[in-house]
């Protein structure tokens, strides 16, 4: 009797298991096409309309953003302050890729993370993921790549054409102000230390020198350029560096960094300071180069110019 | 008492102590003239000359010789000298072979004034950055020496040593929660390691007289360290005020490393190295080895200055990195020796 009455609640567990997981798939997920990309890998089964997005990448926050799909965390402030995105993060949480149970409490359908991350393994278990090595495509290929990703080709071939038209027209209005074979440096300041950027690493790089093509000085292109992309420079080695314009980004918590530079006679003396060709922008709009603060970065920039004058 | 006594004159051989002070020398002049000629930018012997001969001349030399190096190197020599024997003093007056400039949270509290400073103004200029670390490092040293100082029983070493671990793991911990909190990651960690890169003439007239000011009375109070170095009872049974010698010297201690520490963060190793280092030729007369450990100091520093500079131009290496690369062997083989650790 007592083997029977075993027998027949393991039948019956089992049965209710099994009604219980054949419920499980009727919930369809639309799966992205996963198109072979270079620098994108991806992990697991990426849902072509993500509702809920955990986003680490965060240099591809405003391409997600563009495309209208809703990212729901945010890793830097720089993105949440960024005047391009609005107030389109108002609602997401800060995370950090180290932030296991906070993330699965997001029950994300979809995580991007920045390649080489540290936490991958746990984020896999987690949700599907898109591991993205920064600088493989460069800034309007990848928005194609995120268009072709989400099924949004049509949006992202759309912003580009846009963007087309808008270099264009920058580049007609400035003609006559400056000459096209200037050059540009694209630099911060933190602290004691001064940075230099090249073209694939945001602060206006992209816009500078990709979009409306200005030359880079001799120095910038063979240190930077040529090689890692960005460096920090010696003050004394500054002027190898500086072209007829300086790009100089700035914000709240940046604005008197490295003030004994500015004070010193080897800032006085470059011809782009005493031309009052130095620029200073908006770190926080000019920091990311994706589609919605490309937007705005080149009517400040051409504006910039002009006040320049 | 006995074995004290021997130990004072038994360590300090001369022949030893001229030839170290010789090669200091040496090193010291070496360091300042290719300070001078090297860095991101090489400059020939008479191109050099020229720029000394007549400093006030505006060129495209003058303005890195003497408006950028020339301070930095001056502040290498202070900031060297100061570290060093602020070090030495520390070492002396807790009778502790590991004891450090930290040990009165001066670090901790340069670091966590600059933090809150940071997290309110947002961003400042060098010089209110110098008299907040400046202030905040008094504070600090203030709230350790009044909690290892009772009423009763009067002030002693091993309290000393406790409430200034205490404080400054605590200054730190706070610092590093209002860092995650306003995200200041970068600015102040930029401050901290940034050694002198950036120092100019400024930022040095503030500095230099505190750290003059420490160099002079720590050599008129030498004499009386070496007696408050020996043991308690001793000192007093030569009829030192000890309480008030240590008030004193922790004070000059204070003067010196506040002013150091302002200027280019916190530097483990320096008050560490050089005054093991020189005391293995001195002994511990500190009337010969404060003015040493001050010069080997500078010394010290003025080198590891010039790598910074020069080892991936144009590229400014952390001073940190290098004095640990550096320090770490050198007080690796410190320790193997043995006698004096």
């Amino acid at each position: 009797m007592k083997k029977f009455l075993a027998t027949c609640s393991l039948v019956l567990a089992f049965l209710w298991l099994a009604a219980c997981s054949s419920t499980q798939p009727s919930t369809k997920v639309e799966l992205s096409s996963m198109p072979e990309i270079e620098g994108i890998v991806y992990h697991g089964d990426i849902p072509k309309n993500p509702q809920k997005v955990v986003n680490f990448a965060y240099s591809y926050t405003g391409y997600l953003l563009q495309l209208g799909i809703d990212v729901s965390s945010y890793s830097l402030d720089l993105e949440k302050d960024s005047p391009a995105f609005g107030d389109q993060l108002k609602d997401a949480v800060q995370l950090t890729t180290a932030d296991t149970e906070a993330i699965a409490a997001q029950e994300p359908d979809v995580i991007l993370v920045f390649a080489g991350d540290d936490n991958l393994e746990t984020l896999k278990e987690i949700a599907p993921v898109i591991e993205i090595t920064y600088g493989k495509s460069d800034y309007l290929e990848m928005l194609t790549d995120v268009g072709q990703i989400f099924d949004k080709e049509k949006e992202a071939q759309a912003w580009l054409d846009q963007w087309e038209d808008k270099v264009a027209s920058a580049k007609s209005e400035l003609n006559g102000i400056i000459d096209e074979s200037t050059t540009f440096t694209v630099m911060d300041f933190f602290d004691k230390n001064i940075y230099l950027y090249g073209d694939n690493f945001g602060r206006g790089g992209e816009l500078v020198y990709k979009a409306l093509g200005f030359a880079a000085p001799a120095k910038v292109q063979e240190d930077i350029i040529s090689k890692d992309g960005w460096f920090g420079v010696s003050q004394e080695a500054l002027p190898d560096y500086i072209g007829d314009y300086a790009l100089v980004n700035v914000n709240a918590t940046t604005k008197e960094a490295a003030a004994s530079l500015k004070e010193s006679d080897i800032w006085k003396n470059l011809p782009a300071v005493q031309a009052g060709h130095v620029l200073e922008v908006d770190y926080n709009l000019f920091y990311f180069s994706d589609p919605m603060s490309l937007d705005l970065q080149i009517e400040a920039f051409v504006k910039a110019i002009k006040d320049a004058q | 008492m006995n074995q004290e006594e021997t130990l004072l004159s038994r360590s300090t051989k001369p022949k030893q102590l001229w030839l170290v002070f010789f090669s200091i020398c040496l090193l010291f002049l070496a360091g300042i003239y290719l300070s001078l000629r090297f860095g991101a930018i090489s400059y020939s012997h008479n191109q050099l000359m020229e720029v000394l001969q007549e400093p006030m001349v505006q060129s495209a030399v003058q303005d890195v010789v003497v408006d950028l190096r020339l301070p930095r190197i001056l502040a290498a020599l202070l900031v060297g000298a100061a570290m060093a024997q602020a070090g030495a003093i520390m070492q002396g007056v807790t009778r502790n072979a590991i004891a450090d400039p930290g040990l009165l949270g001066i670090n901790a509290g340069a670091g966590l004034a600059l933090i809150l400073a940071f997290a309110i103004f947002g961003s400042l200029h060098y010089s209110q950055i110098l008299l907040i670390c400046l202030l905040g490092s008094f504070l600090a040293a203030i709230l350790v020496f009044s909690l290892s100082y009772q009423a009763q029983k009067g002030y002693n070493q091993l309290r000393l040593i406790l409430s200034g671990a205490m404080v400054a793991s605590l200054f730190s911990a706070l610092g590093q929660a209002i860092t995650i909190y306003f995200d200041l990651s970068t600015a102040v960690i930029g401050w901290q390691a940034g050694g002198l890169v950036q120092v100019n003439w400024k930022m040095l007239a503030m500095i230099a007289p505190f750290i003059v000011l420490g160099l002079i009375l720590a050599q008129l109070f030498a004499h009386q360290l070496t007696i408050l170095s020996l043991n308690e009872t001793v000192a007093k049974n030569l009829g030192q005020r000890t309480f008030l010698m240590t008030l004193l010297l922790l004070g000059i201690v204070l003067l010196q490393s506040a002013a150091a520490v302002a200027l280019v963060g916190s530097l483990s190793f320096v008050g560490l190295i050089i005054p093991h280092f020189i005391r293995m030729f001195t002994g511990k007369n500190y009337r010969i080895l404060l003015p040493l450990t001050a010069f080997a100091g500078a010394t010290f520093l003025i080198w590891v200055d010039l790598i910074c500079r020069s080892i991936n131009p144009p590229v400014e290496t952390p001073m940190s990195a290098v004095i640990s690369i550096i320090g770490l062997p050198c007080f690796l083989w410190l320790i193997r020796k043995g006698d004096h650790l």
